[in-house]
């Protein structure tokens, strides 16, 4: 089983590496900043899992960043950012009849809307780069994130070094795992349900009491969540646990 | 019929309070040893966020280790294989307290907060889901999630992550092979049967140990860097260096004498030897800021 969905999972890693070295770098190192970038990196990490498909992942990506140029750029509709990203979405998520995936993708599409508050536009290239990055993780590419970690350094110690320690363990774990073992794992529908709630419950405390560390991480337990009912150890038969597809 | 009292107490047994205990000590420990006053409120906020984050990751832990836990005669009897909770009411208790542990977190600072999402992510997604089942030397990565409450406690009292909180969460980083290894080497049928690979029967004995005395040397030296940094605790340092050194000639000896027996008793060895650290830092800058105050 080549379990390639769950490969994405890794990306995370390399996601959150990088993440935290752009945004030391270019003087966003505020945490609900942070957090809410990461939380974009887990959701579109999660959204490549649950539809197995990384070059949908990339289309995905590269919609939703020409959705927020235009947005930005050229003063188009909010909404188009808020629609866009349905479009891949919504002909896979209804053929398959699978619920998780629409709450991912909608979760997708509230975390991008919220991330419109926020200097975004110079996160967009760097978007793009994360979704290549995506497609062909190795260590190789982990290392140049690992670089660009390290060059943060001196612009923020803390940020740089959890960033590279997050990523370090997860993509080298994940990575070797599945080379060694196959594919050992499946998804807990009860987890990712519980997870995207809890991040549906940040929107709404966005909505009514505005962006914070609370909401942050509410927004961010919520994708740990998800990410980790995706990942649930094959051997563990818990409730309704569906089998990702290799 | 099961009554909420019955599941709301099951639910606690989930959480493994002695665990938690522990760990929060680890904690109360940290923040005591920024120096910060002892706010009633902080340590109220401290008690029930360190409790709902610590409970409510091991809760879920157990909920993925439910299958490991039923093939263990030690584990067998816990909440979820012994049918006494299912898996949707341990759900919803973990949901509840992981929300309750963001809220809490979220009102002493961004990098308490910060603490609690990491143990979060290396227990559940470092450790359990990606190397508890598949290597033997799983604890390294699982032993970081042990690490954050020390962390998170640093983090209240001073406000940020700093160099003497990152040492006294490398204190309890480096602590913990002592702490699972030889239980594991004490429970060896039960791993076994479980398939969950671990170090004491994956490695021979003379492997085992050295990784665990490197491990005791790493926690000798963070205690002594943290009293050099911060110019406090070295009384801990020095006791914590005897109960290491004799925590570090058992072992020696259990390599050329390996028994159960002795396992267990350096099992037991591993607790007294990581509270010192975390009662007496404390103790140590409580007294000192007493010694200052005008009368």
């Amino acid at each position: 089983m080549s379990c390639r969905g769950h490969k994405a999972v890794a990306c995370i890693g390399v996601a959150l590496a990088g993440l935290g070295a752009l945004i030391t770098l270019v003087g966003h190192s505020y945490t609900p900043t942070l957090l809410t970038l990461s939380l974009i990196m887990l959701s579109l990490s999660t959204l490549a899992l649950l539809l197995d498909s990384l070059a949908l992942l990339v289309a995905y990506t590269a919609l939703l960043t020409l959705s927020l140029a235009l947005v930005k750029l050229l003063g188009a509709p909010l909404f188009i950012v808020i629609l866009a990203p349905l479009i891949p979405i919504a002909p896979r998520a209804l053929a398959s009849s699978r619920p998780d995936i629409i709450i991912s993708g909608l979760s997708l599409v509230l975390a991008s809307t919220l991330l419109l508050v926020e200097e975004v536009l110079v996160l967009a290239p760097y978007m793009i780069l994360q979704a290549v990055l995506a497609v062909i993780v190795s260590r190789r590419v982990h290392s140049i994130v690992l670089l660009a970690a390290l060059a943060a350094i001196p612009f923020g110690l803390i940020p740089a070094m959890v960033a590279s320690l997050l990523s370090s363990i997860l993509v080298i774990s994940a990575g070797g795992l599945i080379q060694r073992v196959g594919c050992p794992f499946k998804v807990d529908s009860k987890i990712v349900f519980s997870g995207s709630l809890v991040a549906s419950a940040g929107v709404v405390a966005v909505a009514l009491w505005g962006w914070s560390g609370l909401t942050a991480g509410l927004w961010l337990l919520g994708f740990l969540l998800v990410i980790s009912g995706v990942l649930a150890p094959m051997g563990a038969p818990v409730g309704a646990r569906l089998t990702v597809r290799a | 019929m099961p009554t909420l009292i019955s599941k709301v107490s099951a639910f606690i047994e989930l959480t493994k309070p002695r665990q938690a205990a522990l760990l929060m000590l680890t904690m109360y420990g940290a923040y005591i040893a920024t120096g910060a006053p002892l706010d009633p409120v902080m340590l109220i906020k401290l008690t029930l966020g360190g409790f709902a984050a610590i409970g409510g990751v091991t809760a879920l832990n157990m909920y993925f280790d439910y299958d490991i836990d039923s093939m263990m005669k030690r584990t067998s009897r816990r909440p979820l294989p012994s049918g006494r909770l299912s898996f949707e009411e341990s759900l919803l208790g973990v949901t509840l307290m992981l929300i309750l542990a963001v809220t809490i977190a979220s009102t002493i600072n961004e990098y308490v907060l910060f603490a609690f999402l990491a143990g979060l992510y290396f227990n559940i997604i470092g450790y359990t889901e990606l190397t508890k089942r598949f290597t033997a030397l799983n604890i390294v990565i699982g032993s970081i999630a042990g690490s954050m409450p020390a962390l998170g406690g640093w983090a209240a009292g001073a406000g940020a992550i700093t160099l003497p909180g990152i040492l006294l969460a490398a204190v309890v980083y480096s602590w913990q092979p002592l702490h699972v290894w030889f239980l594991a080497y004490f429970l060896e049928e039960d791993y076994r049967r479980a398939k969950v690979p671990m170090a004491p029967f994956n490695y021979n004995v003379r492997v085992f140990s050295t990784l665990t005395l490197l491990h005791l040397a790493i926690m000798a030296s963070a205690v002594w860097i943290f009293a050099y940094v911060t110019s406090k605790g070295y009384i801990a340092a020095l006791l914590s260096t005897v109960f290491i050194l004799l925590a570090s000639v058992r072992v020696a000896y259990f390599v050329g004498n390996p028994s159960k027996a002795e396992a267990l008793r350096i099992f037991k060895f591993a607790t007294p030897t990581i509270a010192i650290v975390f009662v007496l830092v404390p103790l140590e800058i409580l007294a000192s800021n007493i010694a200052v105050l005008p009368w």
